[in-house]
């Protein structure tokens, strides 16, 4: 058995940044980088799974992201596992959900797994697109917001529970292998041991270039394309005190200022 | 004491721990070292090499005094930005980035800053902008020439300022309140400089917003406390009884009718005998639940409460210093893991009392036994295998654990107990040694910062009188 795991390294600002010069995204320095928090749950599913399953079912990790982005496949890695992919080619640099759902349908296609998982969203863009784009793509059964999983080696179906608006929950039977995007809190993710982190640095992670997978440069190209990203003005609060009188003399003089 | 491997020999050597350092090029581990090693370029140089790592630290609390004023000689707006936003920051980096003439945002910052020196203090005070001048209004180091000039400006937000800023003198309350709002003589009645007629006044006055900010005055006369604690309003009766200055006498014969007060009154660690009976046999359960906790409750009301039915009273009786042994060894056992808990955080546990606790599986008595330090050093090295993180971490924070169960946790999965471990003062240097090569840039930061101290302890010289930020 396999489970591919798509995992993605999000970006989390500092509280005071500066934007690029093309006015398109923040200044590098401003960001601290991590494994997607989505994807940590998404992680420990496959985990469990494997682990109920028995030695021969393999998780693998899959990232698209350049060098950087390693990290967020060492430390699913660490936590236990198998392997990891990496794909990158300087063409994904102003890749959009669907691009990167191409990229990763392609893998898919070269690892034939029994089940994928993502993350329900990721933490710093919050599309929600990338796992449903891809199911699309392959043309398989898919899930989103998955809160609890019943799924073992083998299994034509799984049985999972998902998050609907109003606080509803349903049950779902789907056909497998199929790309199921899981919520966060549906099991508690471990830590990486120490000794987990060190055995991460022997483990093989493959990359991939856009050749590898019979793609080019105009097959990924984004199909959408940030314009412009700013920091809106806020609106002002002004607390207004005095005696009844003050503060409606104040209320009228705002009303005023306002109107023009 | 075992002999020490050889490959970790520069762990006793300043250059040998520099040279360590600077070769494993992680920035975290040289500002740690930095902490104690003052006068190493090198590891100044590795701690402030890149922008990521010099916005990191300007605006981290554990940076030294010497590495925020070198970033201060920095140019760049973002990081002079982080500083003035760093409440760490010394007075001469606030001064230095605003002989910058930086914008006003910054200007702001550094007029709120409880650092900020007088002169810079004094030059905001005649900014341009208003948000700076009242920023400069409420800091506790303004001088007083500054704080008259900024009284005279008649700015409502700049009055309340002053009237909360401890310096403010009773001649400058006294103009404040002909000249401010309700808000602004509230504050003046609670300052500890206020004018004594204009105490009068205020507790005496028809507005409670006045009458409890006065009650609260530390510096209140006993005649008008008093007379503060009779208040029809609760509230205002609430702030006069919280006054550190009420005497346990004044309330022998203190009943009221309001159960917020009389929380309130079972919150004061004195109080005379006849109110804790009262007290004790309350209605309400927080009433019971704070007197629980009191000292000077009779041993019959204290074996009382150990027998109430709300878990949350039973654990004010397991926390209070003068419950008798027998109780304690009974409470071991309770039915709520939170009583229980609450037993096993005493450090004069009897006994008996910790061999029943031993056996328990409950994740808060455990974590409240890993921290305990009558707990058994055997028991210890259990609790630092123990699958559930808060239980680990209890031990990390148990000031007697001894080396070889500190050790078990150097290799925790869960990084914040790693960190709580680099934290210990008693860390050995060859476990600081171990994790200085951790995944988590504070527990680097914490296990340098401990082998450089303990290289500065040996040295004769400056550094070993210096204490860390």
């Amino acid at each position: 058995m396999k489970i591919l795991v798509m995992v993605k390294q999000v970006a989390f600002l500092d509280d005071e940044f500066e934007m690029r010069d093309n006015d398109r995204d923040v200044e590098e320095d401003f960001f601290e980088k991590d494994l997607n928090e989505f994807d940590h749950f998404s992680v420990e599913e496959a985990l469990l799974i494997k682990e109920a399953a028995g030695d021969d079912a393999e998780v693998v990790a899959v990232t698209v992201g350049d060098d950087d982005a390693d990290d967020v496949l060492r430390t699913a890695l660490a936590k236990g596992a198998d392997r990891g992919i990496r794909v990158w080619d300087d063409a994904l640099e102003d890749a959009d959900g669907i691009s990167i759902a191409k990229v990763l349908a392609k893998v898919v296609e070269r690892e034939q797994p029994d089940m994928v998982f993502t993350g329900a969203q990721s933490a710093d863009f919050g599309s929600a697109v990338t796992g449903m784009a891809l199911a699309g793509i392959l043309g398989w059964p898919h899930a989103a917001v998955i809160c609890h999983l019943e799924y073992g080696r083998g299994a034509k179906t799984a049985t999972l529970r998902r998050e609907l608006e109003g606080g509803l929950e349903e049950i779902m039977t789907i056909r497998c292998p199929a790309v199921l995007s899981i919520q966060l809190g549906i099991n508690e993710p471990r830590y990486a041991s120490l000794r987990g982190i060190k055995q991460a640095k022997q483990k093989h992670v493959d990359e991939l270039s856009l050749d590898d997978l019979d793609l080019d440069a105009g097959a990924v190209a984004p199909a959408s394309r940030v314009r412009r990203m700013y920091t809106p003005e806020k609106g002002q609060a002004e607390l207004i005190t005095g005696s009844p009188a003050e503060q409606a003399a104040r209320l009228a003089e705002i009303i005023k200022e306002l109107r023009g | 004491m075992a002999a020490r491997d050889r490959s970790t020999l520069w762990l006793d050597d300043r250059g040998g721990l520099i040279t360590r350092l600077t070769g494993m090029g992680d920035p975290y581990a040289a500002l740690g070292a930095c902490v104690w090693i003052s006068d190493s370029s090198e590891l100044d140089d590795l701690a402030l090499g890149a922008r990521r790592q010099r916005l990191t630290f300007a605006a981290a609390r554990y940076t030294p005094a010497r590495l925020l004023d070198r970033l201060s000689q920095d140019a760049d707006a973002a990081i002079a930005m982080r500083l003035a936003r760093n409440p760490v920051s010394p007075a001469p980096v606030l001064a230095r980035i605003l002989r910058g003439d930086p914008p006003l945002r910054l200007r702001r910052h550094i007029a709120a800053h409880k650092r900020a020196d007088r002169a810079v203090l004094t030059a905001l005070a005649a900014d341009e902008d208003i948000a700076v001048r009242r920023g400069v209004a409420g800091n506790a180091m303004t001088p007083l020439p500054a704080m008259v000039v900024l009284a005279a400006e008649g700015d409502p937000q700049i009055m309340r300022n002053m009237a909360a800023a401890p310096q403010t003198t009773g001649d400058i309350l006294t103009r404040l309140w002909t000249l401010g709002d309700e808000w602004v003589r509230a504050d003046i009645a609670a300052h500890p400089n206020c004018p004594a007629y204009i105490l009068a006044k205020a507790g005496q006055g028809a507005d409670p917003l006045i009458r409890r900010k006065c009650a609260a005055n530390p510096a209140l006369p006993e005649a008008m406390l008093l007379d503060l604690l009779a208040d029809p309003d609760e509230l205002v009766r609430g702030a006069a009884v919280r006054n550190p200055l009420v005497s346990d006498a004044w309330l022998d014969d203190a009943e009221d009718g309001s159960v917020r007060v009389r929380r309130l009154f079972a919150r004061r660690t004195r109080l005379p005998g006849p109110l804790i009976e009262r007290l004790a046999g309350d209605a309400d359960t927080w009433v019971r639940r704070w007197i629980a906790r009191n000292p000077d409750l009779p041993f019959a009301r204290i074996a009382q409460l150990g027998h109430d039915e709300e878990p949350a009273i039973r654990r004010g009786v397991a926390r209070n210093p003068c419950c008798p042994p027998d109780l304690l060894i009974a409470l071991a056992g309770d039915a709520d893991p939170w009583v229980r808990a609450g037993v096993a955080l005493r450090d004069d546990l009897p006994d008996a009392a910790l061999t029943v606790l031993l056996d328990d599986t409950d994740r808060d008595v455990l974590g409240a036994l890993g921290r305990n330090p009558r707990s058994p050093a055997a028991w210890l090295a259990e609790l630092a295998r123990h699958p559930d993180k808060d239980v680990r971490r209890a031990v990390a924070l148990n000031p007697v654990a001894p080396a070889h169960v500190l050790a078990l946790l150097a290799d925790d999965p869960y990084p914040l107990n790693r960190a709580m471990l680099g934290r210990r003062h008693d860390l050995t240097p060859d476990l600081a040694g171990r994790m200085l090569t951790d995944p988590e840039p504070q527990v680097r930061f914490a296990a340098a910062a401990r082998l450089a101290r303990a290289i500065a302890e040996t040295e004769p010289g400056t550094n070993q009188r210096r204490t860390p930020p």
